[in-house]
């Protein structure tokens, strides 16, 4: 009778396990995923991001076994992109492209009422770490970097320096030029993007345009526009000749574009593993190597908690520019 | 007529002010120059003297407002009724019910609001405009329709 | 000449099979897409971008150039036959071509507007061909103050237009401006007017609110009337009259200018050279009330200008490597993507590939009009069906259309929503043309006069101090003069008449 009845309960207490792990919620990580994904990126189709992003997505699908959509959410430079984002359901089925230090002057920035925080998003795999340039027309005055501050401060809120968007890496790049060579100030003007600043600048609008180097490096290899200084630690692979910001003196002048792949906060960890580990292998693919060479993108791939560290540390750095741009007489 | 655009206009006074007001909250000018709020106070603050002006002159009958009156059919309008009241819940109702089975209410819906009444051509529009539509546009164009909580 | 000695080298190979073949592909996928609710141009080409990595590069971009020319013609099927534009470049075909579809004329509609089209792109790739380099460096002279000024112009010359009452014409005006400002402010990120509602953050959506105006409101009037069903269900012959010949011709010479000049600066995008070229021609027309009734230049002018326009918008990218509207950054990105970077130096390293996108413009033109001809027959056909089939097929095609724009029926209901403004908007007779140009044109407005003043620091005589700006500012002043004084008399003549 006692045995009957243990192996009763056995069997009931099995049956109960069964229906509550069956009831648990998201597929454990060995069946993700069963159908395709969402791969957001918030900006319009065509930019450097968005070139990055399909050029991945395509070689990580078929690690994946399922295909990745890649959705573009343009508008507010990425703001309405990643609202959407913070508000998808976390089942690891949406997820989206993440550009720092934008990202952290949307949510810094009071005006901007942003309807996330900072630990909105689960970093995942960083892809490109495009860095800063300071670039002018081929026949410009200006023929160095220095040369450019010393005009900026000799004739202050004179010399125009564009922007590819408000508070964008660009704008505080030219914050922490202004910083470095005290005295100099320019008048900036925020454009929309990598092409108006070039109509801008092959135009005679503006003189100096702040930028990536992954929208521009082509044009400087013909000629038609001259680069002035590489805003990063190293010298450019795409840009051998071109010197960088602490070469000349300027070593706090460090500033870049990161683009990255992020989930909403809730995702589970194991999609959140499987996902580093399809992207990481996506990434290290010869032919992700050659295309993004051949886009002129730097790539920096950070996994998991050294991206989550590096996206916390921006934060902070940006959240002290961000707060002067406010303070800054002439915005 | 005259009626009509005194209401429209009066409308368009009250949309006017309420954009100058927002705006007004906004700031106008910084030290650089203007304000997110400039140029639509501006623009609103016009458009309300605009209306102002122009509900004045209706009054004073100097506008010419064409002389036909302002028809509203009763039966149209009844008709035109319903198919807003559907319309209106068919996307009120879009998340809910998902595409398909909203689509196979709102057709035949319609359809009998604008009075056709072959049953068959009735029933295989519901069909080809709800599931139709949507299998041509998820699977040959991987172009996503709502799917509601029963999973149509 | 050597542009021409190149563009016969690019010709021989822009005839090769492979190369007529993707044409075809572009100009059928493009017709299909302009056609289909929701997936612009913009959206159609993004999705193709995959398939263009299995092709070699020039086979590439020759299929997507063909489908960005081939949507605007898609665009147009939908205006005329029900009134729905399809995306912006459309909006001002629906004035007429639809009432030209009333009355049976679909077909005619059709066909001058694939006629046109093919004569404005062919003389887009021939100029392009012949002038593009020194062309394209003027229209680098296009800086924000010039833009602001160009659509300053614009919109009063539109409102100037608007019917019989100019200020319900700049109520409208005003009435669009705003409503275009409606999202997060694009210079200093602050959310406008939005009610703490995110979806409002990217503005109303330009493509709902149009469907809304023009085709939602068109089947409420039907609903209300069926009286006001298709005039003439027959459908009375496909060509135009000697006389209407006569006319189109003009608009088709006019159109193509004015397409092709905007087209060759940066940033202008589609909509601008559609309406300057309905107006234009309403200018120049000795019935200028007859607009908007039916006439068939009102539908050769817009057409003829947006295929213009789509031809010569490719200069901006081959010669200076500067994409000038969303869809041609597509097409920029699929430079990139093949490991190409548009610009002069294209021009120099791979003149092959350059020249021989170049003559397939040509060879995807005449496909075009070889697809479209045969088939406005068909396509005027399908306005035979019973008008309740007929209403309930156009409703479906509007949801499905404002939905798959960004996924949201948010954006239904703000069709639904202005599906009612509109009806009420045409009942009582006020003029939507000058809300919707407003609707398109006041972020770009607004921003290239910020932009301007960050240029000026403050100082608004930027406008008045650079030649360009300053012509196109004092035209306008000219415009508004004109207008003012034309109502003024006409009033008085009234006023004397009455006596």
């Amino acid at each position: 009778m006692k045995t009957m009845q243990h192996g009763t309960t056995q069997g009931l207490i099995a049956a109960l396990t069964a229906v509550l792990v069956l009831a648990a919620g998201p597929a454990p990580a060995a069946q993700y995923p069963t159908k395709s994904l969402q791969l957001m990126i918030a900006y319009p189709a065509g930019g450097s991001t968005d070139v990055a992003a399909r050029i991945v997505a395509a070689i990580a699908e078929k690690q994946l076994g399922q295909p990745i959509v890649v959705v573009n959410r343009g508008g507010a430079g990425g703001q309405v992109g990643w609202t959407d984002m913070s508000r998808a359901r976390p089942d690891g089925y949406y997820i989206g492209f993440i550009n720092l230090p934008a990202l952290n002057t949307v949510i810094l920035d009071p005006q901007r009422k942003a309807a996330f925080k900072v630990d909105a998003f689960v970093p995942i795999i960083n892809q490109v770490l495009d860095p800063g340039i300071i670039w002018v027309k081929g026949d410009s005055p200006h023929k160095s970097l220095k040369d450019l501050l010393e005009a900026a401060k000799r004739a202050p809120n004179t010399l125009s320096a564009a922007t590819t968007g408000i508070l964008s890496d660009d704008h505080l790049a030219i914050l922490m030029a202004e910083e470095a060579y005290p005295g100099a100030v320019f008048r900036i003007v925020h454009l929309e993007g990598g092409a108006a600043q070039m109509t801008a600048i092959l135009g005679n609008h503006v003189n100096v345009a702040f930028d990536n180097v992954g929208s521009v490096f082509r044009r400087i290899r013909t000629g038609e526009v001259r680069a002035l200084a590489v805003m990063d630690t190293q010298r450019s692979r795409f840009l051998p000749d071109v010197p960088t910001t602490p070469e000349l003196g300027f070593k706090t002048v460090i500033s870049s574009s990161t683009r990255g792949i992020a989930a909403p906060k809730g995702v589970p960890a194991p999609i959140i593993k499987r996902l580093e580990e399809v992207f990481q292998k996506a990434m290290a693919d010869p032919e992700h190597v050659k295309k993004m060479d051949e886009a002129g993108l730097a790539l920096k791939i950070m996994v998991g908690e050294e991206y989550a560290k590096y996206y916390r540390e921006l934060h902070a750095k940006a959240a002290k520019y961000t707060e002067w741009a406010q303070k800054r007489p002439h915005r | 007529m005259k009626r009509g655009w005194q209401a429209a206009v009066a409308a368009l006074l009250l949309i006017f002010a309420v954009f100058a007001y927002e705006s007004f909250k906004l700031s106008l000018s910084d030290t650089l120059g203007p304000g997110p709020g400039f140029f639509p106070f501006w623009l609103g603050a016009l458009g309300a003297v605009l209306s102002v002006i122009l509900l004045v002159q209706l009054h004073l009958g100097r506008v010419d407002v064409s002389d036909e009156a302002l028809v509203f059919e009763p039966a149209g309008m009844r008709s035109v009724a319903a198919a807003l009241g559907g319309l209106i819940a068919a996307t009120a109702l879009l998340d809910v019910l998902g595409f398909r089975m909203a689509m196979l209410f709102l057709i035949p819906f319609l359809l009998v609001v604008l009075g056709a009444r072959n049953r068959t051509a009735i029933a295989i529009c519901a069909g080809a405009g709800s599931f139709g539509v949507y299998h041509v546009f998820f699977d040959l164009l991987k172009v996503p329709l709502p799917v509601g909580i029963f999973g149509l | 000449m050597e542009g021409l000695q190149l563009l016969l080298t690019g010709f021989a190979a822009a005839l090769s099979w492979q190369n007529l073949l993707f044409a075809f592909i572009g100009c059928v996928l493009g017709t299909l897409i302009g056609v289909l609710p929701g997936l612009g141009p913009a959206a159609g080409t993004a999705i193709l971008i995959p398939l263009t990595f299995k092709l070699d590069a020039t086979g590439a971009i020759i299929m997507l150039a063909a489908i960005y020319y081939g949507a605007m013609y898609g665009g147009t099927i939908t205006s005329v036959l029900i009134n729905v534009p399809g995306e912006a470049a459309s909006v001002v075909t629906c004035l007429d071509g639809y009432q030209m579809a009333r009355q049976g004329r679909a077909g005619t509609a059709l066909g001058i507007a694939a006629i046109g089209s093919f004569a404005g792109g062919v003389v887009a790739a021939l100029a392009l061909a012949m002038v593009a380099p020194p062309l394209a460096r003027f229209a680098l002279s296009f800086g924000p103050p010039e833009f602001f000024a160009l659509m300053f112009l614009g919109m009063c010359l539109v409102t100037g237009l608007a019917g019989k009452s100019l200020a319900a014409g700049l109520l409208m005006t005003i009435f669009g401006l705003l409503l275009s400002l409606i999202g997060i402010d694009p210079v200093r990120g602050a959310p406008r007017f939005t009610f703490d509602v995110p979806e409002l953050y990217d503005g109303l959506g330009f493509v709902p609110v149009v469907m809304g105006l023009f085709g939602v409101a068109e089947i409420l009037l039907m609903i209300e009337s069926p009286f006001r069903q298709l005039l003439d269900t027959k459908i009375k012959g496909l060509w135009p009259s000697r006389e209407e010949w006569k006319r189109s011709s003009g608009a088709i010479g006019r159109g193509t200018v004015i397409g092709f000049v905007l087209g060759l600066i940066p940033g202008v995008g589609a909509v601008i050279p559609t309406f300057m070229a309905y107006i234009v021609e309403k200018r120049l027309s000795r019935h200028p009330e007859r607009f908007g009734t039916g006439v068939i230049e009102g539908v050769a002018a817009p057409e003829t200008a947006n295929n213009a326009y789509a031809n010569a918008a490719m200069v901006p990218l081959l010669v200076l490597g500067v994409p000038s509207s969303p869809t041609i950054a597509i097409i920029m990105g699929a430079f990139i993507i093949n490991g190409l970077t548009p610009g002069p130096f294209l021009f120099k390293e791979r003149p092959d590939l350059v020249w021989t996108v170049i003559a397939s413009f040509f060879t995807g033109n005449v496909i075009l009009l070889i697809l479209n001809l045969p088939l406005v027959g068909l396509w005027a056909r399908l306005l035979k069906v019973p008008y309740q089939y007929l209403c309930v097929g156009t409703l479906l095609f509007c949801i499905v259309g404002a939905y798959s724009l960004k996924g949201t029926v948010f954006d239904v209901g703000v069709m639904l929503v202005f599906g009612v403004i509109g009806y009420f908007l045409r009942k009582l007779g006020l003029p939507l043309a000058p809300a919707v140009l407003a609707l398109i044109l006041g972020p770009f407005m607004e921003k290239s006069l910020r932009t301007s003043l960050e240029m000026s620091a403050g100082d608004f005589g930027i406008f008045l101090t650079r030649p360009i700006s300053a012509t196109l500012l004092a035209g306008a002043a000219l415009v508004i003069a004109v207008s003012t004084f034309k109502f003024a008399t006409l009033k008085a003549m009234k006023e004397a008449e009455s006596k």
